[in-house]
């Protein structure tokens, strides 16, 4: 019996508007954690440059409430997850030996926190009980492949056809989405 | 509480000789891409305000992080952790912060006092008697950096005795791992531990 809670999905916009400005100054550093102090003062980012985009959201449950300021929800989320991604690249003890290093969940006393982040730039967050199994591939095949890919971006057509990686309205994937819940609570 | 772990610790010292050589070499067999021979790779101490006092680093890999570095990963640490507690993030009331980040290569734990101090250890994925490595690792710093007359709070801890204990309870962990590894018992007390 799994419970689950939230699911987010973001896009990749925000990152590409945040290196667009900068991209030859940052491609040079290895990681955003090597800044010196010096060079971040002197990056000067347009206020709305770390506002992610959510594409999706879903809630399940959600004993305590979402923050009623969506713009902040959604930098904070994007904050956290882009930092965390860096932090575990720079804190690796193999230093890429392994391949590339990416974070996969964090847990709580009372909720985990899954990620799974496409090659496309898509990001899939999700909150379950914190005594939950690793999901990484449902969110990588279940979730991204089958119902986003196969049943979002695929399917449609002429008028209603969905740009990839633009939030989006759709039955199917709800339904499916709420399937693959009903499924994994059931397991 | 501590007097006992300490027993503990030294039992587990005994053996940590023979099994730590067995341990070693049969890591460096089995994962060939991997220089680290330990399952512990560090042990970290960050102070209520987010401030590094303790850092040792355990795995025989030479590229290691530097002083800055540490301090920064610290720091972004003790943020990420708070954030996880706010109700942009959390889907329940009463978070304790993150307990474990789990990464495709390492896994960080993190225990949390109520006093505010977060003990880290980095480790290999799914090494086992990690939880209980953290208390020890608590009881060594409440017996030997604060009862150490000359210890200042929140300052970095430099204490031989504490480095010197911390090691006896990373090596018990190691022992523990053997165990678990070779499929031996050993191991067997310490999954009780777990969650």
């Amino acid at each position: 019996m799994v419970k689950l809670y939230t699911f987010h999905m973001f896009n990749k916009k925000v990152c590409l508007s945040l290196f667009s400005s900068r991209f030859e100054f940052l491609s040079k550093q290895t990681s955003f954690l090597t800044l010196s102090d010096a060079d971040i003062s002197s990056l000067s980012f347009p206020n709305n440059t770390f506002q992610g985009e959510i594409v999706y959201y879903h809630e399940w449950s959600r004993p305590y409430p979402r923050n009623v300021n969506v713009h902040e929800e959604t930098k904070t989320l994007f904050g956290l997850f882009f930092t965390m991604n860096q932090f575990a690249m720079k804190m690796d003890p193999m230093k890429g030996a392994l391949g590339d290093n990416h974070f996969r969940a964090f847990r709580t006393n009372n909720y985990k926190f899954h990620f799974y982040e496409t090659k496309t730039g898509l990001r899939l967050l999700l909150t379950t009980e914190p005594g939950c199994a690793d999901l990484h591939e449902h969110l990588r095949v279940k979730i991204h492949q089958t119902l986003y890919v196969d049943g979002v971006l695929k399917r449609g057509s002429g008028k209603a056809r969905y740009a990839a990686n633009a939030p989006f309205e759709c039955d199917a994937f709800r339904e499916g989405l709420l399937d693959w819940g009903k499924k994994l609570a059931h397991t | 509480m501590s007097g006992r772990a300490f027993d503990d610790g030294s039992q587990g010292e005994k053996d940590v000789g023979v099994d730590f050589t067995g341990r070693a070499s049969f890591l460096v067999s089995s994962s060939s891409s991997s220089s680290s021979s330990s399952p512990v790779f560090s042990v970290w101490i960050v102070n209520k305000s987010g401030g590094l006092i303790f850092y040792k680093n355990y795995s025989s890999d030479k590229n290691t992080l530097d002083t800055n570095d540490t301090l920064r990963l610290a720091s972004v640490w003790h943020s990420l952790h708070a954030i996880s507690r706010t109700n942009s993030v959390s889907p329940v009331k009463k978070s304790s912060g993150i307990e474990l980040l789990e990464t495709s290569t390492f896994d960080l734990h993190c225990f949390e006092t109520k006093t505010g101090i977060k003990f880290m250890v980095c480790s290999m994925k799914k090494a086992i008697g990690v939880e209980r490595l953290l208390r020890r690792v608590y009881d060594v710093y409440a017996d030997f950096a604060m009862k150490n007359p000359f210890y200042e709070l929140e300052q970095p801890i430099q204490a031989e005795l504490f480095e010197e204990r911390v090691m006896i309870a990373v090596k018990s962990c190691r022992n523990a791992n053997s165990g678990h590894y070779s499929g031996g018992g050993g191991g067997g007390g310490y999954a009780s531990s777990l969650y």
